[in-house]
């Protein structure tokens, strides 16, 4: 099952900048790499992948240079910065809150 | 948040917007060759790339979505708008044209009057604390006019007036023996602490000082900012000069700035008044200025009272020359500003209608132009621009139309300060404040956007309302002008005229006066007299010397060739005073009543006065030789004399005592002469008594020489001719009677100017409205003039039809205008001369003409209409 493309934009941050926090990656890795770590569960809208990229950056939580491919081709890679960082923290605290929060709500039910 | 980084990148975006867009094309094309390799695996290359853009969803809504996040979409909008409205005004030139003349034209003389008036009327003055300083004159109540003060008054209101300090200005004249040779000064003589008063220090050096003001002292000049510059080259080095005035060694000791012209001019000095004795008791010579400045805290109203106390005070204490004067305190803003008020409030009102009409005529045009572009509206919303994105569009074509009128119209306003500047009469107050200022530019703008806004937002939202469908399946129907808008239209059109009619009348009323005025039979004549003045008292101190002196100048002058006839006088019509001219009368036989001493106006001549200007002699005989020093005192009247005083009986040989300045005598009346306008044109003569120079020599010398040529090329042979009879003598004017009566004329001639040229913008803005909106009308019925035609309608008949319906347009206007200006004229009724406010000639006129203009205005739609072949005709949309 495929969830909706929206319920995930609001996530699509949060995950980005995991997926950033490891290592630097252009914006194909980043849709591949979603893929197979969420085993296939989400299939990220891709046309959603990059104005989040773009929108991330303007704000700083990432830095983009262009770079050369696995397979020598010229790409955009990005990478998460310290402020990035903060707000990743910031996000998968939020994040898991809301998670608790959920699962207390089920838990009760 | 916009951190200075996010401002950064946002300028980068702006600016660097073509490289970024590229970068991101190399990005997306990246993923979607990787993508597409990837798939290629399980796919066929084609399906994998297609698959890869479909994963993709739409790759131009991706890098729209992208773009949305630079975060400079509002201000990329905005310049593309910008662009395209640009480039529309360009499509249609005529219409660009026609819209930034009309606005270039409103705004311009918007601001240009909006900011004299605001800057003329409510800037302060430059002089400190300018509110507090108020100029204090005598009001005599049985002449119902105000006037100066008399020294003695001068005095005791100073010492009784407790809530205002005052001080007094008379005017004098000195000669200064310069390099150059001998300059007549301008003198103010002032009374004590007069520039502390003023509240305005000097630019260099110092005022008076109080010692400076005892008799023996005083020798001490300030100057004028004008004369500083014109004779001492604005030199600060000026301080401590010496300077010959009047024969005695007087030292600089101060320059005043350009702004101060206390209590007038700066082409002239001041000096410190040094009481003379017999100004102690004089106080039926009202001839000083007075100003003064309000204690602390006292209000006008107090001050006022606390001048009328003191003045009723005196009427009591010296009824034979006090009973009649009060008092009058004004602020010296209204007093300098306040004759100008009215005018300039006319003015505005105006330029109020020209307004209205470029309005009208703006939004008309914009009106028929969206009428017009209905059809591309209907496309683009089909395409899908949103509704708000198009009214944004037309908003911005305003705005840049707003922004181009504006800035042309400043311009304009720019010269038309300039020019206005330059032909400004004296009587305008504060002409340096007439400039293209920081004001003028804020009405500029504030005009230029209102109007844009105001004048286009109706058609604009009208046009964006239009739903896509209508516009394209209905075909043409869907674009002609709603009847809403038709009779909109009509009424814009017919408001132009009204409006324009009313200027027209109006221009027309003052130039009729004006015409009346000049062909106003004045009492001498003007052309090639030449006038020249100088104050002989100094340089021939008694009588005998001064009236020999005026003898031989008179027979000097004559001498010369070119000059037909010469002649002297205390009192050159139109001209600036130059001596004593007002006396009272008694005749001996009449009953005298003490309270009401009648005054005439009085001036001492030569016979040759009359000859050179040609005032002809009604009765009697004019002055001979036998009327000298010793013999019998004579004098002349004009006819307005003979009809007030000797109403029922011949004046000549009857006896009357005229008291003046000099003057004392019984006098035998040996003639009468025609009536001479003493300080405008259009005033009524008063009743005067001309005395013989030999029987009064008076220093006070105004020589007028009839010339058969240019009179300028006889002033420079005269003024050597009267340097022969006393070097040192200055003349201190010399001009000639065409330029004493232009001088006269000057304010009459401006305001008709001005009135006329907004007349002529108002009538030039009201044809090209309807000339615009005939072409668009016809331009519609196209299709109708064609079934017309193919019915059996000659050429002619189409002709007179599209006329008929210019003429009715524009004749409800007319008529609406005449309404309005029947009302409107009456504010010009002081301004007439022999005219009336409904003067039938000028409003007839005026329908005439605007009736002519529309038919000429319509002319060419109708011709082009007649002229459409029928079949095109039909088979037009």
């Amino acid at each position: 099952m495929v969830p909706p493309a929206d319920r995930l934009q609001g996530t699509l941050d949060l995950l980005i900048l995991r997926t950033l926090a490891d290592e630097p990656m252009h914006g194909w890795g980043i849709s591949q790499r979603l893929q197979l770590l969420s085993g296939s569960m989400f299939t990220v809208n891709q046309g959603s992948l990059y104005p989040a990229l773009h929108r991330l950056e303007d704000q700083g939580w990432i830095a983009a240079e262009w770079g050369a491919s696995e397979n020598n081709r010229r790409a955009r890679f990005y990478r998460i910065t310290a402020a990035g960082r903060r707000q990743l923290a910031r996000e998968r605290q939020s994040w898991d809150a809301f998670v608790a929060a959920v699962g207390r709500v089920l838990g009760e039910a | 948040m916009l951190t200075p980084r996010r401002l950064w990148r946002r300028l980068r975006a702006l600016v660097a917007r073509d490289r970024l867009d590229r970068e991101l094309d190399d990005e997306l094309r990246f993923h979607l060759d990787m993508e597409a390799a990837a798939r290629a695996r399980f796919d066929g290359p084609e399906s994998a790339r297609r698959a890869a853009e479909r994963g993709l969803g739409g790759v131009l809504r991706v890098k729209d979505q992208v773009r949305d996040t630079r975060g400079v979409r509002p201000v990329e909008d905005f310049l593309t708008d910008l662009r395209v409205a640009g480039r529309g005004l360009l499509r249609k030139p005529s219409f660009t044209t026609a819209m930034l003349t009309t606005f270039a034209l409103a705004v311009g003389g918007v601001a240009a009057v909006s900011g004299a008036v605001y800057n003329i009327l409510l800037t302060p003055l430059p002089y400190g604390d300018p509110d507090r300083l108020v100029v204090a004159l005598e009001y005599h109540r049985q002449r119902a006019a105000a006037q100066e003060v008399s020294p003695a008054n001068f005095l005791d209101w100073r010492e009784r007036v407790t809530t205002v300090e005052l001080a007094a200005a008379e005017p004098f004249g000195l000669d200064w023996q310069s390099d150059d040779g001998p300059v007549y000064l301008p003198t103010w003589l002032v009374s004590e602490r007069f520039f502390e008063i003023a509240g305005v220090p000097p630019l260099h050096g110092r005022g008076f000082r109080p010692d400076e003001h005892q008799p023996g002292q005083g020798r001490v000049v300030v100057l004028g900012w004008g004369l500083w510059q014109r004779r001492f080259g604005g030199d600060p080095a000026a301080i401590g000069q010496r300077l010959t005035l009047d024969g005695e060694t007087w030292e600089v000791v101060g320059i005043m700035p350009r702004s101060f012209e206390l209590p007038a001019g700066h082409d002239i000095v001041w000096a410190p008044k040094v009481p003379a004795g017999w100004e102690a008791t004089s106080r039926a010579s009202p001839f000083y200025s007075v100003i003064g400045r309000l204690r602390d805290n006292v209000p006008m109203e107090q001050a006022a009272a606390d001048l009328d106390r003191v003045a009723s005070q005196l009427a009591v204490e010296h009824p034979a020359t006090n009973a009649e004067i009060g008092a009058r305190l004004t602020g010296l803003t209204d007093h300098l500003v306040g004759g100008a008020r009215r005018g300039l409030l006319l003015l505005f009102g105006a330029v109020g209608l020209v307004m209205l009409v470029a309005a009208a005529n703006i939004t008309s045009l914009q009106l028929a132009r969206a009428v017009e572009r209905s059809r591309e509206f209907a496309v683009r919303a089909a395409l899908g621009a949103g509704r708000g994105r198009m009214t944004r569009q037309l908003i911005t074509e305003n705005l840049l139309l707003a922004l181009l009128g504006s800035a042309l119209g400043f311009g304009l306003a720019a010269l038309g300060l300039a020019a206005i500047r330059r032909l400004a009469p004296p009587e305008l107050p504060r002409p340096d404040q007439l400039s293209a200022d920081g004001t003028v530019l804020l009405v500029a703008v504030a005009v230029g956007l209102l109007t844009a806004i105001g004048a286009g937002l109706a058609p604009a939202i009208r046009a964006a309302r239009h739903g896509p469908a209508a516009g394209l399946i209905q075909g043409s129907r869907a674009f002609t002008a709603s009847r809403g808008i038709r009779r909109l239209r009509a009424v814009l059109v017919s408001s132009q005229f009204a409006v324009a009619l009313v200027l027209v009348v109006g221009a027309g009323l003052l130039v009729r006066s004006f015409v009346a005025l000049l062909n106003e039979d004045r009492g001498f004549r003007s052309e090639q007299v030449l006038v020249m003045v100088t104050q002989a008292w100094g340089y021939f101190p008694t009588p005998e010397a001064r009236a020999e002196f005026v003898r031989r100048a008179e027979e000097g002058l004559r001498g010369l060739p070119g000059v037909e006839a010469v002649g002297m006088t205390s009192a050159i019509p139109l001209g600036e005073s130059i001596g004593a001219e007002e006396a009272r009368l008694t005749i001996p036989g009449q009953p005298v009543d003490l309270n009401a001493v009648p005054e005439v106006h009085y001036t001492i001549a030569t016979t040759g006065f009359f000859e050179a200007l040609g005032i002809p002699l009604v009765a009697g005989r004019l002055f001979g030789p036998d009327d000298r020093a010793g013999t019998a005192p004579v004098a002349l009247v004009n006819t307005a004399f003979a009809r007030r005083f000797f109403p029922d009986e011949d004046p000549v040989g009857r006896l009357i005592t005229v008291t003046g300045r000099g003057t004392a005598a019984e006098r035998q009346i040996v003639g009468v002469v025609a009536d001479v306008r003493r300080h405008a044109l259009h005033e009524v003569a008063r009743p005067s008594v001309y005395l013989p120079h030999a029987q009064a020599p008076t220093g006070a010398v105004g020589l007028v020489l009839r010339t058969s040529d240019d009179p300028d090329a006889l002033a420079e042979p005269a003024s050597r001719f009267l340097a022969t009879l006393n070097a040192s003598m200055p003349v201190s004017s010399v001009t000639t009677m065409e330029r004493l009566m232009g001088e006269s004329l000057r304010e009459r001639r401006f305001l008709l100017a001005l009135l006329g040229a907004f007349a002529v913008i108002g009538l030039g803005l009201a044809a090209t409205g309807i000339f615009g909106i005939m072409s668009y009308i016809t331009g519609e019925r196209t299709r109708e003039i064609g079934v017309r035609m193919a019915f059996g309608a000659e050429r002619g008949q189409v002709l007179a039809m599209v006329l008929r319906d210019g003429g009715r347009l524009a004749g409800a206007g007319i008529l609406i205008g005449v309404g309005g200006a029947l009302a409107g004229t009456r504010l010009l009724a002081g301004l007439l001369y022999q005219v009336e406010p409904l003067d039938p000639v000028s409003f007839t006129g005026g329908a005439l003409l605007l009736l002519g203009v529309a038919l000429a205005a319509t002319w060419v739609p109708a011709w082009r209409a007649a002229r459409l072949d029928p079949v095109d005709a039909l088979r037009a949309e």
